[in-house]
């Protein structure tokens, strides 16, 4: 017996109720909180900013583009929403109707770099460049981060098509694309903080 | 084939992720709306606004967290690391509007 192997339970014993299994790979969870940490810090840059300005960041939101901050939020919802049907898809043992499912996500969240565009020349017509002001540094530092998740994420849909088609996942094991989705998802948590912090006030 | 539990369960987690997809999209109309209650305001109708913008917020961020993320299913230090990371903003918007109404 390998040293450090459990011991029998004794005859009469009730197991302990078995844990479900942890969704996706442990080390997204992990990866996952490490972007929270790192957007506690661009948050904590935020308010310090704010409290030191409040009048500037008053003013600076109504100059701030509301509808593209709005496209972009149905945009990373209505794919989230598409990547937990994926899901659903795949634990069914539907495989093509999880590629249909992961597709869309894929083309909807392909939307967010789209407006981001049409927002970027928004703001240029509106004189919000990096001499603007505070807010508007405060405002391009934290979405152009965000932008950047998000295009990891993606990515990664782009990948794990790829992948599902080439028959790299199984209703039994897809832990890839649930990594996938929890990233998305955690991505789409921290849009929901920029947007109250923005374009709420726009 | 799924054992037919097992698809009323799919059933169920299919229609509140639906449910919650358009909970979502419904509370972030209202926060543009209860953020423009507050433009153009000071004072107190502006901390109101804002204090509305900011458990809208929190709400989206539970619905998400529930239904999207299922942290739950990670144990309990992922949740509570999850929970403690949606908390940060609602709270310190809440107090960033006290603050600047208090003439901070």
């Amino acid at each position: 017996m390998a040293p450090d192997a459990p011991a029998p339970a004794p005859p009469g014993a009730t197991a302990p109720p078995a844990r479900p299994p942890l969704p996706g790979h442990r080390a997204m969870w992990i990866g996952i909180c490490l972007e929270f940490l790192e957007f506690t810090v661009f948050f904590a840059v935020y308010f310090s900013a704010r409290w030191s300005h409040p009048q500037a960041f008053q003013a600076g939101a109504s100059r701030l583009w509301t509808t593209g901050g709005v496209a972009i939020t149905a945009a990373m919802v209505t794919s989230g929403w598409l990547l937990t049907r994926m899901l659903a898809a795949m634990r069914a043992g539907r495989r093509r109707a999880a590629q249909g499912w992961l597709a869309g996500a894929l083309l909807v969240g392909a939307a967010y770099p789209l407006v981001k565009l049409l927002e970027w020349r928004w703001n240029q017509a509106q004189g919000l460049d990096a001499g603007a002001g505070i807010f508007v540094v405060v405002y391009w530092y934290l979405t152009i981060n965000h932008f950047i998740h998000a295009s990891w994420g993606l990515l990664g849909m782009a990948w794990g098509l790829g992948r599902l088609a080439s028959g790299a996942y199984t209703p039994a094991d897809h832990r890839g694309l649930e990594s996938l989705a929890i990233y998305w998802h955690a991505t789409d948590l921290v849009w929901l903080m920029l947007f109250g912090l923005f374009y709420a006030f726009a | 084939m799924i054992p037919h539990d097992d698809t009323d369960c799919e059933r169920r987690r299919a229609r509140r992720a639906t449910l919650t997809w358009a909970a979502l999209l419904a509370l972030t109309g209202l926060s543009v709306l209860a953020a423009g209650r507050g433009h153009g305001h000071a004072g107190w109708l502006r901390v109101a606004a804002t204090w509305a913008v900011a458990a809208l917020c929190a709400l989206k961020a539970d619905l998400l967290i529930r239904h999207y993320l299922e942290a739950r299913a990670a144990g309990p230090v992922f949740h509570r690391l999850v929970r403690a990371f949606a908390a940060v903003v609602p709270l310190a918007l809440a107090l960033s509007a006290l603050h600047e109404a208090l003439g901070g």
